[in-house]
């Protein structure tokens, strides 16, 4: 056979073929060393967002060699993708300026079916959406677009436009975008959950300066005014909350002790006890009279009541020169007496609406003679609701116990409640504020 | 908690079951809200599997309370265990609510034209 007939086309194919395959090696290798280069750009960015989300359209610039690029975040509020980040001659024209509709455009078509996108020339696909060109004077030529998805869900959008080493963009971008917008995706969940934390520990600073003005408006624990003693703890359920006391002095002889609760918890019933132990605080120098003192509060307290929001509150004033106590009773819990020779008894008296409730509500006014030697126990449904590990309730029998069990003094059966019940709910979340008050004549 | 509404002639009746506490009544009063909004102005709230009440679901009765003053409607409460009747007893808010034992007692009594 002649050497030259040999055919040589198959070797060319050949040829050709491996040259093909070193060619997608050598761009799989690339793609490779690309993404090692995101990897390293996206980690050295920080958790700062709007810092973060620049580094990461720079890298894709840098990645998909194109003339412009932008990454849009879905509007959780409007269901509408918004530029947050727009690199390119015409960038800052667009950033935050134009929103675009789920299914609006080509990124509202990928962000609506969490599909990516290649268009190679724009003029030919009916969903490009060509008003953002008509305001900037950009040309766009091609696109690639891409979902970003976080646990499966979709946040937003990366699109490189145009790019500068060819024509247009192919399939054969896809998947190294496609990485890219996931790593991108991961990185804004991080700076997302940074931010929420940073967030989350400011609101908690600011709830630790709020409880240590609720616990500055609350008077002091004890209290001694010649042979009259009170003694008051309060423990809220959340770092503030609605239970409140006071001491209140009306003159030289007559000093009230006011409880209250408001309704729910947290930073708005704590809120509400301000404003009402202002209100209180600020009428009871112009009257000595517990119902015409509440009447004066329930008118200023229901133009502010939202939500419903109401108050219960119960208060006795000891005159020490009658030796009487007049009180009223605003829907709160009955007050104990502990008698000197150890009997237990609720406070009989007349009982009215919580405040908060309607305007021109009527407060019942009761007078009942006191004696040396009695306590009067005053609390908030924390402590007779306070729940134990086998969900029993502390109820009433065991308040009276823990009255009972101690000296006869306030301060000796205020810490006798208190205690009690702490080891009653010991296990349990605490779930309501506790207030215990109780006051004297000590002979 | 759990809310059933059933609405039939201008009235709206609420089957409330479980606790109506801090967490979860946001729920009732959203459902208070969207039912009043609908234009119906006499509003049941049936207690029969209520088991506990707090002050936050107190207050968001108020509310709904207030909110059917303005329109001239009307809400009524029924079937309450002991537990809750005392907190409405001791609280009284008895003295603003109607209460009572069976739901035709308190149907019965909505002042419709």
């Amino acid at each position: 056979m002649n050497e030259q007939s040999i055919p040589t086309e198959p070797l060319e194919k050949q040829i050709r073929l491996l040259e093909r395959t070193c060619a997608r090696q050598a761009e799989k290798i690339d793609n490779f060393q690309k993404l090692i280069k995101i990897n390293e750009i996206i980690n050295s960015a920080g958790l700062e967002i709007s810092k973060l989300l620049t580094i990461i359209m720079s890298a894709a610039e840098q990645v998909m060699q194109c003339a412009a690029s932008s990454l849009m975040l879905i509007d959780e509020k409007t269901d509408e993708l918004v530029y947050k980040v727009a690199l390119g001659e015409k960038g800052e024209d667009i950033k935050e300026k134009f929103r675009l509709k789920m299914g609006q455009g080509i990124a509202g078509w990928v962000a609506q079916n969490s599909k990516p996108l290649v268009v190679p020339d724009v003029r030919k696909d009916p969903r490009f959406y060509s008003k953002p060109d008509e305001d900037t004077g950009f040309q766009t030529r091609s696109i690639l677009c891409v979902p970003m998805k976080v646990r499966n869900k979709t946040i937003g959008i990366l699109q490189a436009l145009n790019p500068t080493n060819k024509e247009s963009f192919s399939k054969r971008d896809l998947p190294i975008f496609t990485a890219f917008a996931n790593q991108a995706a991961v990185a804004i969940e991080n700076a997302n959950v940074h931010r929420y934390q940073l967030e989350e520990q400011r609101l908690r600073d600011e709830l630790t300066i709020a409880q240590k003005i609720q616990q500055n408006i609350l008077p002091g624990t004890a209290l001694h005014l010649d042979r009259f003693e009170c003694c008051a703890k309060n423990q809220s359920a959340k770092m503030v909350g609605g239970d409140f006391y006071d001491f209140i002095q009306f003159d030289q002889n007559r000093f009230g002790i006011l409880i209250g609760d408001v309704s729910g918890k947290g930073v708005p019933a704590a809120l509400f006890m301000v404003s009402f132990i202002s209100s209180i605080r600020f009428y009871s120098q112009s009257t000595s009279s517990p119902a015409e003192l509440f009447y004066k509060v329930n008118s200023v307290l229901n133009e502010e009541s939202t939500f419903g929001m109401f108050v219960t509150a119960a208060l006795l004033m000891f005159d020490l020169n009658t030796m009487t106590i007049t009180f009223t009773n605003a829907g709160h819990l009955p007050p104990y007496i502990r008698s000197s020779s150890g009997t237990i008894v609720p406070l009989k008296g007349k009982k009215s609406l919580p405040l908060g409730i309607l305007k021109n509500t009527i407060f019942e006014e009761t007078v009942v003679p006191f004696h040396e030697g009695e306590v009067y126990i005053l609390y908030t449904d924390g402590v007779t609701e306070a729940r134990s590990k086998n969900n029993e309730e502390f109820g009433i029998e065991r308040l009276t116990q823990a009255v009972c069990c101690t000296e006869p003094t306030p301060t000796k059966i205020v810490e006798s409640v208190f205690r009690l019940v702490t080891a009653f709910s010991s296990g349990t979340d605490g779930h309501d504020d506790i207030t215990v008050l109780a006051a004297g004549c000590i002979g | 908690m759990e809310i059933k509404v059933i609405n039939s002639n201008n009235t709206a009746v609420f089957e409330i079951t479980g606790e109506i506490d801090l967490y979860n009544s946001p729920q009732l009063r959203q459902q208070l809200t969207e039912t009043i909004n609908k234009g119906l102005k006499f509003i049941l709230l049936d207690f029969s599997t209520v088991k506990y009440i707090d002050s936050s679901g107190l207050a968001t009765l108020i509310e709904g309370l207030r909110k059917l003053n303005k329109v001239k409607g009307e809400i009524k409460l029924c079937c309450m265990n002991k537990n809750i009747r005392d907190v409405f007893e001791v609280s009284r808010l008895e003295d603003i609510f109607a209460i009572y034992n069976t739901r035709e007692e308190a149907l019965n009594d909505f002042k419709k034209d």
